[in-house]
């Protein structure tokens, strides 16, 4: 359970890692090109309108060498390289018009620059038949008042075209590059709260692992508690509450293990008249007289036998297998009579005869629990019809 | 992990993310001051100009003018404010030559540059010159009038004012460049400037001249107007008089319906001045010498001769509507 839970934790984390890697690799390859296309285009759009400025100077040149009165050195025609300056121009005027994403502001200061240009084409081809014939002065004029002004102004426009380009490009760059920084501070937010997430889901994991212990071990223990409670009832059902020593079921389980399986001698012995004493005396001196015997057995025998209250006033001897035959016989009948002797129940003395029976029991003789506690009883009971206190060995 | 340090972890992050917030930027954007003559219509072209160049370079810019151009103290209390207001150059169209170089000269020594659009002062302090030079604008009229008389005939002038600065210099270019006193050049000996006519910039008054110029001499071929007021009172008197055949007329500066005239033959051709370059180049070389970029001190913005022959090409469509598109203004 604890394994399961804190592996799902890991394998979320580890996912989350993935994903903050593929989305952070995503944002940057954006944020590249979108900044290189930006850096291109600035170029190139710088590029060519810086052409088309260099071509404005060459022409302007040409008209300044018309107006002092020169000649080309190439002995081509001026107006002829003026033309050629011009269409120079609409070669990076078309380069131009094909870059994508002008803006609005570039658009409109561009179309003036377009506009000028246009009109300053137009003045040199009205005076082209002026120039070349006016007076050097007239020339000069015709060239600071009427051309120069419109030249001026379309490469300030084309200028202020390029820094509307250019200044455009950085804020976009900028732009981008805060975009860029955004995303990464919530990346790396999503991370943090990831690893977060994960040690809260840890320790819930853990925590929830101590819980089920606990209760683990509280079941257990009941277990233990209900096994103890289980024993008493069974030790309950073995046991004589009286003298508070097994009965005859714990005898009958206890001979179930040795009957077959090894020789041993058991003994049975009953309080002659027993009856009489709980008729004279009353049960409760009874129970004390019995009492008192069970633990006269227990002092005396305990060592040498294991010792049954098979019921009243019966009690059963299993002798250890160290005790031999002989010995066997010598303590049943020493122990028949110390039962009989004087024993103070209760502040009454009492004392009875006792019979009792004795077995050597073989374990190639094939016999039951019941016949061997049946045979007991019989010699027992014949020992008491013939007279009682004496013990009878079963042969 | 404890929350707070997440936080402030975090928040970290993304204060060091996001450099250079915009209202820091705004801050930093130069403040230009741009002072036209009057709020006549004229001056929008001029203001959209100038409002073009901030929004592009990214300038602060404020637009102020008088009620009229009669409002010289009122133009010159609008200069002072700027300056008090920490400006960082002053963009000025001048009322008057030489009643605004004192104000002109305390903005420079507050370290604030200035600027002149549309005319100019006398005060040397002043760092760039945006406008038409009126005495080449009178001399490209002399030129086109001369083709348009094919070098001969008499010619009577409508002159707005004899001591306005404009008015002298585009007559004077006019009259120069006929006689060719100044160019190298013979001029045009076979024309004669017979009469001129001051009109004080009033179109009935005007018109009454351009009549009595053509009243009084019988043999005028060309009538040269040199502002507006007086271009559109000589089309009226010669649309009146039934004499667009007879007399040419060159004007100055292009008005709402001079195209019908130019259509008709009664306006054969009309300086033009650039208003929207004026209020545009004003603000960038302003901008140019805030950032100490070296800058001439005259530019000129050009005139243009429109006639029926250019009226519709496409630069020149620019020229006349510079800010069609554009929303009026509602200061």
């Amino acid at each position: 359970m604890k394994k399961n839970k804190i592996s799902r934790v890991y394998t979320f984390a580890g996912i989350l890692l993935v994903a903050f890697c593929i989305l952070n690799l995503v944002i940057e390859n954006l944020v590249y090109v979108n900044s290189r296309r930006i850096y291109d285009r600035n170029i190139s759009s710088v590029e060519y309108l810086s052409g088309m400025n260099d071509c404005l100077s060459t022409i302007d040149d040409n008209v300044l060498m018309l107006v002092a009165g020169m000649q080309n050195n190439t002995g081509t025609d001026i107006f002829d390289n003026i033309e050629q300056g011009f269409q120079e121009l609409f070669q990076w005027e078309g380069r131009y018009n094909a870059l994508p994403g002008r803006s609005e502001l570039e658009e409109r200061r561009y179309q003036q620059a377009s506009l000028s240009i246009a009109a300053y084409r137009k003045k040199i081809n009205e005076v082209r038949n002026v120039l070349p014939v006016a007076g050097s002065e007239m020339a000069r004029a015709i060239y600071a008042q009427e051309l120069s002004p419109l030249q001026v102004c379309a490469a300030e426009m084309l200028d202020a075209t390029i820094e509307i380009g250019t200044d455009q490009a950085e804020k976009n760059v900028r732009r981008s590059s805060i975009l860029h920084g955004i995303s990464q501070a919530v990346l790396i937010l999503l991370a943090l709260l990831g690893v977060v997430g994960m040690v809260i889901a840890s320790r819930r994991a853990l925590a929830a692992n101590d819980e089920i212990e606990r209760q683990s071990e509280e079941l257990e223990e009941a277990s233990v508690r209900l096994d103890r409670s289980r024993q008493k009832m069974e030790d309950a059902a073995l046991m004589n509450i009286l003298t508070g020593m097994q009965n005859r079921y714990a005898l009958e389980s206890r001979l179930e293990r040795s009957i077959g399986k090894s020789r041993f001698n058991i003994a049975v012995f009953d309080v002659d008249n027993f009856k009489a004493i709980n008729d004279t005396y009353g049960y409760e001196t009874g129970d004390e007289y019995l009492a008192c015997i069970a633990e006269r057995l227990r002092e005396q025998y305990g060592n040498t036998a294991e010792i049954f209250n098979v019921h009243g006033a019966e009690f059963c001897l299993l002798f250890s297998d160290s005790i031999s035959d002989m010995q066997a016989q010598s303590l049943a009948e020493q122990i028949r009579q110390s039962i009989g002797t004087m024993i103070d129940a209760g502040g009454i003395s009492l004392r009875s005869n006792v019979s009792g029976s004795l077995w050597h029991v073989l374990p190639n003789e094939n016999l039951t629990v019941n016949d061997v506690l049946k045979k007991l009883d019989e010699a027992l009971h014949a020992a008491k019809r013939d007279g009682g206190n004496r013990l009878y060995q079963i042969t | 992990m404890n929350r707070k340090i997440a936080a402030v972890i975090a928040g970290v992050l993304l204060a060091g993310l996001l450099p250079g917030c915009s209202a820091q930027q705004k801050a930093e954007q130069p403040d230009i001051y741009v002072i036209c003559k009057s709020k006549d219509s004229y001056w929008d072209t001029t203001r959209w100009g100038a409002v073009d160049a901030g929004e592009e370079m990214g300038l602060n810019v404020y637009y102020e003018a008088p009620e009229t151009e009669a409002d010289l103290d009122v133009q010159i209390k609008m200069i002072q404010d700027a300056i008090a207001a920490g400006a960082d150059a002053i963009v000025v169209a001048p009322l008057d030559t030489d009643a605004l170089n004192n104000v002109l000269r305390d903005a420079n020594l507050q370290g604030i540059p200035v600027l002149t659009i549309d005319s100019d002062v006398s005060y040397a302090g002043r760092a760039v010159c945006v406008s038409t030079q009126n005495l080449s604008a009178g001399a490209i009229a002399a030129r086109e009038a001369a083709e348009l008389l094919h070098a001969k005939g008499e010619v009577g002038v409508i002159c707005h004012k004899a001591d306005a600065q404009t008015a002298k210099e585009r007559m004077g270019g006019f009259v120069t460049e006929l006689d060719g006193n100044v160019v190298d050049s013979d001029g045009y000996p076979e024309i004669s400037v017979v009469d001129v006519k001051y009109c004080e910039g009033d179109i009935e008054r005007s018109k009454e001249g351009t009549k009595q110029l053509i009243e009084e001499h019988p043999d005028l071929k060309l009538v040269y107007a040199t502002n507006q007021p007086g271009t559109v009172g000589a089309c009226q008197a010669i649309e009146e008089l039934g004499l667009a055949d007879q007399i040419t007329l060159v004007g100055f500066d292009y008005f709402q319906g001079a195209d019908i005239y130019i259509t008709h033959g009664v306006l054969d051709g009309v300086m033009t001045q650039n208003p929207y370059n004026m209020g545009y180049l004003g603000v960038r070389y302003a901008k140019k010498l805030i950032d100490g970029t070296a800058v001439p001190s005259i530019v000129d913005t050009g005139a243009t001769y429109v006639n029926a022959a250019n009226l519709n090409d496409a630069d020149i469509q620019w020229l006349l509507n510079p800010i069609v598109d554009r929303p009026a203004f509602t200061d």
